[in-house]
């Protein structure tokens, strides 16, 4: 069986022939030529080089305040200069261990469960020939993650509690005991992920179902008409299809592994789960609302920033080499 | 040529930074001046009486929005105001969710107001700030100009000394509060439960073990009569923090830093009689006598089972919270119950606060009227301020009754007293505000639950009443050294008290946690907070 | 003519039935907040309302409907998310477009800059400073400039182009004498209403709901968008939770208040999302399949 494959696409083109010494003058004077053949380029580049100029690199020198005693009347260059202080209170703090290890354990598990089922959402959604109930599957999915984190945690709260929550309720008449899921350390993590997978696949499948549209169904047709299954169907030419986007997506997770969110986990978290449920955010935000040590959150989200952009070089760099598809 | 192009856009980049950052670098210099704040006694102010200036000023003030407040600019208390003193305002109120930082931004971009007024200023604040100027030290002002704020620091000698920084500065003002039920809370015990065991106001248990019996009793008899056994003697709803409101019943004023009789600094978790309270913990827990619910539940899940005549006993303001009594008069019949103590600890004790929230008021070096303001905040320590601005004028909250006594008028759009205070009359709901409540001001209503709260607190919990910790205040760098040491041991004993109350971690392994403790740096901590209590002692 | 084989009916019928019951396992927590939306939050709070509203009340309704503030924070929200969206679309496309040319001169070292920037960033204070100095503090531009473009959206969006635009089409644009503005307005953007519909949906959504930056910038309550409001609804139950330290009078108000916002909790919810779901529904036309037939002849 042979499938008719769509044509070349966009990224694979030749490699550049190696320049020969006489080619250093022949550099020079296609300045002028480079130009006038990508100055619309740049144009279209334009705004956003000054979005980012103005409002992200512009404000960038407030990095330092990690590195300084931050007093705000004294501004950011009149504080006074401590070097890695703050970083050395976070490390040798006695609960850096924890937070790492829970940042990381919520951060990883939210990844294996949350990565590939929007991508099976989508795949599945695709292959319904009944429009009515696709869309209406669709709105529904994508529906709860529109819920306030506030609402969602209240909600959580009281679903699983272990005298009024219908989870309990329905374990109960299968004849089990009452979990009470958020007065024990083992289940937050579960508790967390799953919530956040209810809330998340269906607004996650978006991107996927958008690029699964664009797939040629001429390609679909003659593969039918050659004999293939739906299955194979999904796996030589829908995956393949989506198969860049996915590792985007990848990667840009991985460059988010040390920012889980602390509101969520603060509406949710109580002195019994601490132990599973406190990460880095909850920490510095709790600190923060003692004395708004700046420096010090600052400095962590410092620390956060510099592991994260780690771990997506690293997969981006495994990308390029098992795939075509990286950031760069 | 792409590197050239690479190298341009790079210091393109940088050269962003560096330009935003330095022309910053201006303003924030400018913060370190003192433009002096003095104002000089000039013709427009009436140095006695009211109004306060001739000609009327407008000053900048900034306080923190509750959610439940309107707009300050049209609340009766400040029209009020106006009318007697002559003083306008323009207000800068963010809401409570940013005012932090809002405060914060205000301070590093030099968008400062003239006063703070519910500005929630922490002790850390009022020394930094004030030790560079930019909040002006008070206590000249209050000696010149301020004869209600002198009486309020003759009548309470400790009010002074809990609001003046180490340098011997005065840089804001307190709420103040001598009313004994503001300062304790009470634990209302369900009376329809009592009233099924025949156990009568006098006959609460006033030790722990007895309370412990009551518990069983609840939980066992079915008071609520309804066949199942689903009652609940002891809820809360503040992830399990209730507890620790007997911990004074065993000894330790506080879980945390307390200072004892003899004015020698302790920690809670550090004593050996705390160990004694989580073994009492522990077997209420296990037992089942505390809601299951109570290291998650919010107010309102609590408040429902309440309703539901599922409660035995909870800590609250009061009997109404948690029972959802709408009749003051049966609410009165709730009692609270008294002050315990336990067989480690015989005799009877219950925590109160100082009665002193510390911020409320303070002037920044841009004011320019610090006499005309220092004046407007006297008045609301006088008896008719506070009233005032607790309360609102005669006539649109309340009325005094033939008895002379004050009785709430009902709003009759649909809202209900609290809401229409904080709403249209005053700022004071939910916000610390500077006023002098004495004892008569809350006494004086007439309303059966009031005068039963105030009756009970008074015979059942204030001659047992002990004050943890009064007001005091650190230095910069000794509060540096403090919330660096609090921020992990805070949570250390927070999450394991937690786990010994409920059996997770069994209590044989206290000493191992002490020991942990030791290793944190309690000994340390305990030094600071010495020193500064012995500062504020002298 | 397309045969159905038995393993594609075995799918089709393992795809509706895992479909339906994705359904109900998401349609039920939605159906519990419209039920709990107008019922009795006491027997919601105990756990007795379950599925079907109890102890019917509309009193949270007719409460958000009342109140003013909710109507102005409708209509400043529209506002920011429409123009938002449009500003940032504005920026995202032609940039995502322009590096998705492998050819580029400076291509890598401009990704590389912008993606630094979604690591690093100098936090709250220099932030501000910089929209106070630019004069924009308390105005609409603080709210719909600051957060335009996000990096995330752009590589997304490079993605795309560079996976769906056929290499030959632009190729074949160039020999019919096309400029690149040509090529980028006339031919590129008609043809890419999946990804422009998807970057509206995730720009929009994310303006809808934005609070943080328009809490920080903005003073005058005429000009804040409706997240605000619902916040200070919301944050009332945390407060009454967590507070020893207030008198007994202000725990008294603030349960009080507690009590209301328990009410309209989950009116305020379905009230301030419903227009945005709704939004979803339109947009999905533009995924339809088949958008490049008849773009390349052979």
């Amino acid at each position: 069986m042979t499938f008719i494959l769509s044509e070349e696409p966009r990224h694979k083109f030749r490699k550049v022939k190696p320049q020969k010494p006489g080619a250093i003058i022949k550099e020079k004077l296609n300045i002028s030529t480079q130009f006038k053949r990508w100055w619309q380029y740049y144009v279209l580049l334009l705004p956003a080089i000054v979005f980012f100029a103005l409002f992200c690199y512009g404000p960038m020198y407030g990095v330092i305040i990690a590195f300084k005693d931050f007093v705000a009347t004294k501004g950011i260059w009149g504080s006074r200069w401590v070097g890695f202080k703050h970083f050395s209170r976070f490390f040798n703090s006695y609960y850096f261990g924890q937070l790492i290890r829970n940042t990381l354990t919520i951060s990883i598990y939210g990844l294996v469960v949350g990565f590939p089922l929007p991508i099976l959402l989508a795949l599945g959604l695709n292959e319904l020939k009944n429009s009515k109930f696709k869309k209406f599957v669709q709105t529904v999915t994508y529906a709860p993650y529109f819920i306030s984190t506030v609402v969602m945690c209240g909600m959580i709260i009281s679903f699983l509690s272990p005298t009024t929550g219908i989870i309990n309720k329905i374990i109960e008449t299968f004849g089990g005991h009452a979990i009470p899921f958020l007065s024990q350390e083992k289940w937050f993590s579960s508790v967390y992920v799953w919530s956040g997978v209810w809330q998340g696949t269906g607004w996650g499948s978006i991107i996927y179902l958008a690029a699964l549209a664009g797939v040629d169904p001429q390609l679909q047709e003659a593969a039918i008409l050659d004999g293939a299954t739906r299955l194979q169907r999904i796996r030589y030419i829908n995956i393949p299809y989506i198969l860049p986007t996915m590792v985007i997506m990848l990667i840009l997770s991985a460059g988010n592994i040390l920012s889980v969110g602390y509101e969520k986990i603060y509406l949710l978290q109580n002195p019994l789960n601490a132990n599973t449920s406190e990460v880095i955010s909850t920490y510095v935000y709790k600190t923060g609302l003692i004395n708004a040590q700046y420096s010090f959150s600052t400095a962590v989200g410092l620390f956060n920033s510099v592991v994260n952009l780690a771990l997506l070089a690293l997969v981006n760099f495994f990308a390029s080499k098992v795939s075509e598809t990286s950031l760069w | 040529m792409k590197k050239t192009l690479s190298i341009l856009l790079i210091v393109a980049m940088l050269l962003s930074t560096v330009l935003v950052g330095c022309s910053k670098a201006e303003n924030s210099s400018s913060n370190g001046n003192t433009t002096s704040g003095k104002s000089a006694v000039n013709a427009n102010i009436n140095l006695q009486g009211y109004p306060i200036v001739k000609n009327k000023i407008t000053v900048k003030m900034m306080g923190a929005k509750h959610p439940i407040h309107g707009n300050w600019s049209d609340m009766v208390f400040f029209k009020e105001m106006e009318k007697l003193t002559n003083i306008n305002f323009k207000f800068d109120t963010p809401a409570w969710d940013a005012f932090e930082e809002k405060k914060n931004l205000a301070f590093s971009s030099g968008d400062l107001p003239d006063v703070f007024f519910g500005g929630l200023l922490t002790k850390q604040q009022e020394v930094k700030y004030g030790s560079q100027g930019i909040l002006i030290p008070l206590e000249d002002y209050i000696n010149k100009y301020c004869p209600n704020i002198q009486d309020m620091f003759s009548k309470n000698p400790n009010v002074k000394k809990s609001v003046t920084a180490p340098d011997g500065h005065i840089y804001a003002l307190p709420n103040i509060t001598t009313a004994p039920l503001a300062m304790t809370s009470a634990m209302w015990m369900n009376k329809k439960w009592l009233d099924k065991f025949g156990i009568t106001d006098n006959q609460l248990p006033t030790n722990v073990d007895d309370l412990y019996k009551l518990f069983i009793k609840m939980k066992n008899e079915d008071p609520n009569g309804n066949g199942k056994k689903d009652e609940i003697p002891y809820s809360m709803n503040d992830k399990g923090e209730g507890f620790y409101y007997f911990l004074p019943a065993f000894g330790p004023y506080s879980r945390g830093i307390y200072a004892d009789k003899s004015g020698k600094i302790k920690y809670g978790f550090m004593e050996d009689n705390t160990k004694e309270f989580l073994k009492w913990c522990n077997k209420l827990w296990k037992e089942g006598l505390v809601d299951p619910d109570a290291f998650t539940q919010q107010y309102n899940d609590m408040a429902a089972k309440g309703s539901d005549n599922l409660i035995g006993a909870a800590v609250h303001a009061i009997p109404q919270l948690i029972y959802g009594v709408t009749d003051p008069q049966v609410a009165a019949t709730y009692p609270a119950l008294p002050a315990q103590s336990s067989s480690v600890n015989p005799t009877q004790q219950v925590a109160r606060s100082s009665g002193i929230t510390t911020g409320t008021f303070a002037v920044t070096n841009k004011c320019k009227n610090v006499i005309e303001m220092m004046r407007w905040v006297d008045y609301l320590y006088s008896k008719e301020g506070s009233l005032l601005i607790h309360y609102g004028p005669e006539g649109n909250l309340w009325k005094y009754n033939d008895k002379k006594m004050r009785v709430y008028i009902q709003p009759t759009d649909g809202r209900n007293v609290e809401e229409k205070r904080g709403g249209e009359i005053t700022p004071d709901c939910g916000l610390p505000l500077p006023k002098w409540v004495r004892p008569d001001t809350e006494t004086s209503w007439d309303d059966a639950q009031q005068q039963t709260r105030a009756k009970q607190t008074d015979e059942k919990l204030w001659p047992y009443a002990v004050l943890p910790l009064p007001d005091i205040y650190f230095t910069v760098e000794e509060q540096d050294q403090v919330d660096v040491l609090n921020t992990d041991i805070e949570k250390y004993i927070s999450e394991n008290g937690a786990k010994f109350i409920t059996g997770d971690t069994p209590i044989e392994n206290f000493d191992e946690f002490r020991n942990t403790l030791k290793k944190m740096g309690i000994e340390k901590l305990i030094g600071l907070y010495q020193t500064a209590y012995d500062r504020w002692k002298k | 003519m397309i045969r159905q084989t038995r393993t594609d009916r075995i799918f089709d019928i393992v795809n509706y039935i895992f479909m339906s019951f994705v359904l109900i396992l998401v349609l039920y927590p939605l159906i519990y907040i419209v039920s709990a939306s107008i019922s009795d939050p006491k027997l919601v709070n105990t756990g007795k309302m379950w599925l079907y509203p109890m102890g019917i009340t509309f009193e949270g309704f007719k409460k958000v409907f009342k109140d003013p503030d909710i109507w102005t924070g409708y209509i400043n929200t529209i506002f920011y998310t429409v123009f938002g969206t449009l500003i940032s679309l504005a920026i995202t496309l032609p940039c995502a477009y322009a590096l998705s040319n492998k050819k580029l001169p400076g291509r890598k070292i401009l990704t590389a800059l912008f993606m630094f920037t979604m690591f690093f960033g100098g936090g709250l204070i220099p932030l501000y400073l910089l929209v106070k100095n630019l004069h924009m503090l308390n105005t609409i531009w603080a709210v719909l400039l600051p957060s335009a473009a996000s990096i995330w959206n752009i590589i997304i969006t490079k993605t795309y182009f560079e996976t769906t635009i056929p290499a030959g089409l632009e190729e074949a644009a160039e020999i019919d004498g096309c400029n690149t503005f040509m090529k980028f307005f006339k031919i590129i953007l008609p043809l890419s209403a999946p990804i422009i519909a998807v970057m509206a949906l995730f720009y929009g959504v994310g303006r809808w709901n934005s609070y943080f930056n328009e809490m920080i910038f903005l003073k005058d309550r005429s000009k804040f968008p409706l997240q605000i409001f619902l916040r200070e609804i919301l944050i009332i139950n945390q407060m009454v939770s967590s507070s020893h330290t207030i008198t007994a009078e202000e725990l008294k108000s603030l349960a009080e208040q507690s009590r209301i916002a328990d009410i309209i909790k989950y009116a305020i919810m379905i009230v301030s999302t419903l227009p945005i779901i709704c939004v979803y529904p339109f947009l999905q036309k533009y995924f339809v399949k088949g958008i490049m037939i008849g773009s390349i002849k052979g």
